[in-house]
């Protein structure tokens, strides 16, 4: 045949197949990298969403004890979502070193993205880490101070 | 391998490797569906109410509470003939149940359970010491000098209005202690255990001003307050606790809201002075001093001096219990 002349045929293979095999990693590679990207990204965009409305309702529970003492209860409970974006992760509550600030520090699990939050409290808050899930801000009485627990 | 042996390729045969590629991008499109849904789901939960809401629904109903509790008060500490502490703290429990059951029906339209009441062994009964015409600030058998309230440990209220013509005119016009102790002239202590404070009120040589002067706890006499009485029969009004005479500052006047433990309020040469007087101290028993006729002056009667309320406010997502909120009608709590 004609168009045969001057290349063999495993030879027109081999070729033909090497650049289909390159331009479909190439497409894998600039795809999935996207898509990575995005899952960060949404990862990231859950995680500030869900720390925030932590803080505000670590701050509205530090609102209703900063008046009580002795026997007195408050008890707020958040349903967070247990996953974000597929991902599960850690709330941590820790001292800024500031008077009156912490941090709350979301870790996700697998996507590797870490997110902070201000969160300002004059009752203080114990130092602790939960997963997300179903969450309790609770005031101990006995040791004036605000907890963060699983519900 | 096919081609290896020569065998001639068909249509079946081909494209292999862009079905794998095809459904590897089918897959990756699946992932990035997911990761856009959970973009969506997180803008919904961002736009959702936190339950921080239901905060501001506690705050606001502690405050509506504290604020009924102090109206409800004043009602019941009104002046009145035949009244007891018991009947007074019965009345205040009968109105403030009143009020929590129609706000437990208002809230429970929004799922939430809450209630009010007076915590009885919390509260705290309290004598209002009054002369309510005229007359001499000698107690109720005419002795210039008594004490009108011993061992109070709060006082919510301490307000005279005396006549300048009746105070004693002194001869300097800067008193020292010593002249001041040696021309008699009316004074109203106020003291505890440790500090001592003593208010002397006189008449000013050069006419026309009522003067007020105090010893300090050190026994120092301090700077003079003086207030314009141009007739001798004008009369000044002196709010002890809010440190006021006919409403305007008077820095004489010591801030005796760190005097803590048991305070005792006397009066020294009571026959020097002409007035009425109030006082409202969370002491529940009567002497001697006072008539507890009422309208004799000057008489005691009972009042409700604080009242002491437990609210409680639940929701499926907060729980809210504050046993100890106090409520007073004084400035001094």
């Amino acid at each position: 045949m004609m168009d045969a002349r001057g290349v063999s045929m495993p030879l027109q293979y081999v070729l033909l197949t090497s650049i289909i095999a390159l331009l479909a990693s190439g497409l894998f590679v600039a795809a999935g990298g996207f898509v990575q990207h995005e899952q960060s990204d949404a990862v990231e965009h859950g995680l500030e969403v869900v720390g925030a409305r932590m803080a505000t309702d670590i701050t509205a529970a530090d609102r209703l004890a900063r008046n009580l003492d002795g026997s007195d209860t408050v008890s707020v409970t958040v349903e967070t979502p247990a996953q974000v974006a597929g991902s599960t992760y850690v709330m941590t509550v820790t001292s800024s070193g500031e008077e009156d600030t912490y941090t709350l520090t979301l870790t996700s699990d697998a996507a590797g993205v870490v997110v902070s939050v201000d969160v300002y409290s004059a009752t203080p808050i114990q130092e602790s880490s939960v997963a997300g899930g179903a969450v309790e801000i609770r005031y101990v009485a006995a040791e004036d101070r605000l907890e963060v627990r699983h519900a | 391998m096919a081609d290896m042996n020569n065998r001639p390729t068909t249509h079946r045969d081909r494209a292999q490797l862009m079905l794998i590629a095809g459904l590897g991008l089918a897959a990756l499109l699946v992932m990035l569906a997911l990761v856009l849904n959970a973009v969506i789901y997180t803008e919904n939960v961002a736009s959702r109410d936190a339950e921080a809401r239901d905060s501001l629904e506690v705050l606001r109903y502690e405050h509506d509470a504290v604020a009924t509790t102090h109206e409800l008060l004043i009602a019941e500490n009104e002046p009145g003939t035949n009244k007891t502490h018991t009947s007074i703290r019965a009345n205040v429990t009968r109105q403030l149940g009143t009020w929590s059951n129609a706000t437990a029906q208002h809230a429970a339209r929004d799922a939430a359970v809450v209630s009010v009441s007076l915590n009885e062994s919390a509260s705290v009964d309290g004598t209002r010491i009054v002369q309510t015409t005229e007359r001499n600030l000698t107690n109720a058998g005419g002795t210039p000098g008594w004490s009108p309230l011993t061992d109070a440990t709060a006082i919510s209220r301490f307000v005279m209005t005396i006549d300048r013509e009746d105070l004693v005119t002194v001869t300097e016009s800067d008193p020292s202690l010593q002249n001041l102790t040696d021309q008699n002239v009316f004074s109203v202590t106020v003291e505890n255990p440790t500090d001592r404070y003593r208010i002397f009120i006189y008449d000013a040589p050069t006419g026309q001003r009522v003067e007020i002067q105090t010893e300090h706890p050190s026994g120092t006499l301090g700077l003079a307050c003086s207030t314009l009485a141009p007739t001798a029969s004008s009369t000044v009004s002196i709010d002890f606790l809010n440190a006021t005479v006919n409403g305007d500052d008077c820095e004489a006047l010591p801030d005796m809201r760190n005097l803590t433990g048991a305070v005792t309020v006397t009066i020294t040469n009571g026959d020097n002075a002409h007035g009425t007087y109030e006082l409202i101290g969370n002491r529940d028993a009567f002497d001697g001093d006072i008539n507890t006729i009422v309208g004799t002056d000057p008489y005691g009667e009972p009042v409700l001096y604080a009242a002491v309320i437990d609210i409680r406010y639940a929701t499926p997502t907060l729980t809210f219990v504050n046993a100890n909120v106090r409520v007073s009608g004084g400035v001094w709590p």
